[in-house]
């Protein structure tokens, strides 16, 4: 998009902040630039406006309405809208309402430390996409209780594996096992989009063992391969708190002549934590047996220190949103950080997942994290297709 | 000319030159708006800081804060900063404590406004 043809509202008190601001992008050649002294004024204006803001220009701290409550207002209006934050105040304040700007849904292009300067404008300017009226989304596919009936007999649930690989050595270490719904009418379906409706009607367990099993033949198969990698399995709640879980998984793993060792459980702190006597007895067993134990999504739930150390986790993986975001991100990279090192504290292995781009590889090489995973390394394949891909897996130079 | 941190360029032109885009007539008008700009706040901090209302001493310190980065006055910046700092500290000895520094920086400002094509 032409800067001549944006629309820009800049909400500023100061007024020669204002002015310079509203002058440079001026000089960025825009042409139609409004200016507002405060988040009412700004508010306000972009009612009566025939032409929408397509890029507001926000300062947080203003006397009358402040930032944060100009970008409430927008969003809960839905209004579609970019945005730029631009104050003098600390780098985290800034970044956490960032956080909230794009939490409200607002297309955020990015932040400015102050003083804003031409190229930094330009810079964001450019990231700019109009907005493309939305097609009416299809309603959201609701899946009967026929449907996932028919789905689990007829063994419509796949299993995918996403590769995990040791950040030192680039070695292949393992690989998750992720749940594809490959549905008559819709095609592959996301776990995502079908895993809330297999809880809703209480069949989640069953696809827990649909992908116990799936795994465990995966698993021996690359091992029969020459490929020594483990496979990880998540946990529903109800297979968690079943009794006789344990010795359940154990058969099912011997039957393919796999050492418990050889499988990783992956359980979500919130799963976890919902029904702790039953869950604990459960992990402690499988430790026993000897499963590796994984705690997923780790910075999601309502995890502390104090249930890291009740229950005998092997592994601790990071949740996506933190590794995806630890660049830009100076808090998303400090709990990163001290991630990992309450990891390496508590003797458990970090694995870093939604390893995306080069850039977060390195900088988890450089934290001395122990795995990744992620679009970077390699997207969820078909279990057969592992072993072709490890063979010709070549790390970053 | 002793060469300490202190005798660096008021404004520093290189700083103006990144946020201009090196526009000199662009810069001309910052500089004056600037000016206008600059006076009420500071004339607001002064009353502010004769009356020890935090609050506005604080707001304003923010404001030429921001004003000085903008127009490349770093030192003036900083000293903004440190009151603004004290300010929220609620520290009106570290606040006061800035109170010759500003002085001694703004009018090294003014006169390079002053001398500025």
């Amino acid at each position: 998009m032409k800067v001549a043809d944006i629309h820009f509202l800049v909400a500023e008190d100061h007024d020669f902040q204002r002015k310079m601001l509203a002058g440079m992008l001026v000089r960025l050649g825009a042409q139609h630039v409004i200016e507002a002294a405060d988040g009412r004024a700004a508010f306000e204006v972009m009612q009566i406006l025939t032409q929408p803001v397509d890029i507001i220009i926000c300062d947080l701290d203003m006397p009358g309405m402040d930032g944060m409550e100009f970008i409430r207002l927008i969003g809960e209006a839905g209004v579609p809208v970019s945005m730029i934050l631009a104050s003098s105040h600390e780098r985290a304040l800034i970044a956490s309402v960032g956080t909230m700007t794009e939490a409200y849904g607002i297309n955020l292009l990015g932040t400015i430390e102050k003083p804003a300067t031409l190229q930094k404008l330009e810079t964001l300017i450019k990231l700019h996409q109009p907005f493309v009226v939305a097609e009416p989304r299809p309603a959201r596919v609701a899946f009967s209780e026929a449907e996932i009936s028919e789905a689990l007999a007829a063994g419509q649930f796949e299993a995918f594996f996403q590769p995990k690989v040791a950040l030192a050595t680039a070695n292949v270490t393992g690989a998750e096992a992720l749940a594809y719904w490959r549905h008559p009418r819709h095609g592959i379906v996301s776990p995502y989009a079908f895993v809330p409706a297999l809880e809703a009607s209480g069949r989640i367990d069953e696809l827990t063992w649909i992908m116990l099993e799936k795994s465990a033949a995966a698993c021996r198969e690359w091992r029969r391969d020459g490929l020594g990698i483990t496979v990880s399995v998540n946990l529903s709640l109800g297979s968690l708190t079943s009794v006789g879980l344990a010795e359940r998984i154990t058969e099912l793993v011997r039957a393919q002549r796999l050492e418990p060792r050889q499988m990783i459980l992956e359980v979500t702190e919130t799963i976890a934590m919902t029904h702790m006597a039953r869950a604990l007895e459960n992990l402690a067993r499988l430790r026993i047996k000897g499963f590796g134990l994984s705690i997923d999504d780790y910075g999601t739930g309502y995890s502390s220190m104090q249930h890291l150390l009740h229950i005998p986790f092997t592994e601790l993986k990071i949740d996506q949103s933190f590794v995806m975001n630890a660049i830009e991100n100076d808090s998303c990279r400090v709990f990163l950080e001290s991630s990992l090192d309450i990891a390496k504290k508590l003797g458990l292995k970090a694995v870093a997942e939604g390893v995306e781009t080069r850039a977060v590889w390195d900088l988890l090489r450089s934290l001395g994290c122990d795995v990744a995973q992620g679009y970077f390394i390699a997207r969820p394949m078909e279990a057969a297709q592992i072993p072709d891909w490890a063979a010709e897996w070549t790390p970053p130079d | 000319m002793p060469d300490s941190p202190d005798d660096a360029a008021p404004i520093d032109r290189s700083e103006l030159a990144e946020i201009s885009g090196g526009d000199r007539l662009f810069e001309h008008q910052m500089l004056a708006i600037f000016r206008q700009a600059n006076d009420a706040d500071v004339a607001a901090l002064r009353r502010a800081l004769v009356k020890r209302d935090v609050a506005t001493v604080t707001r304003c310190s923010h404001r030429v804060k921001g004003a000085g980065r903008m127009v490349g006055a770093r030192a003036l910046a900083d000293i903004c900063e440190k009151i603004e700092r004290a300010g929220h500290a609620g520290d009106w000895d570290a606040v006061a404590a800035q109170g010759a520094a500003l002085d001694r920086e703004l009018d090294r400002v003014y006169a390079c406004l002053g001398t500025l094509p």
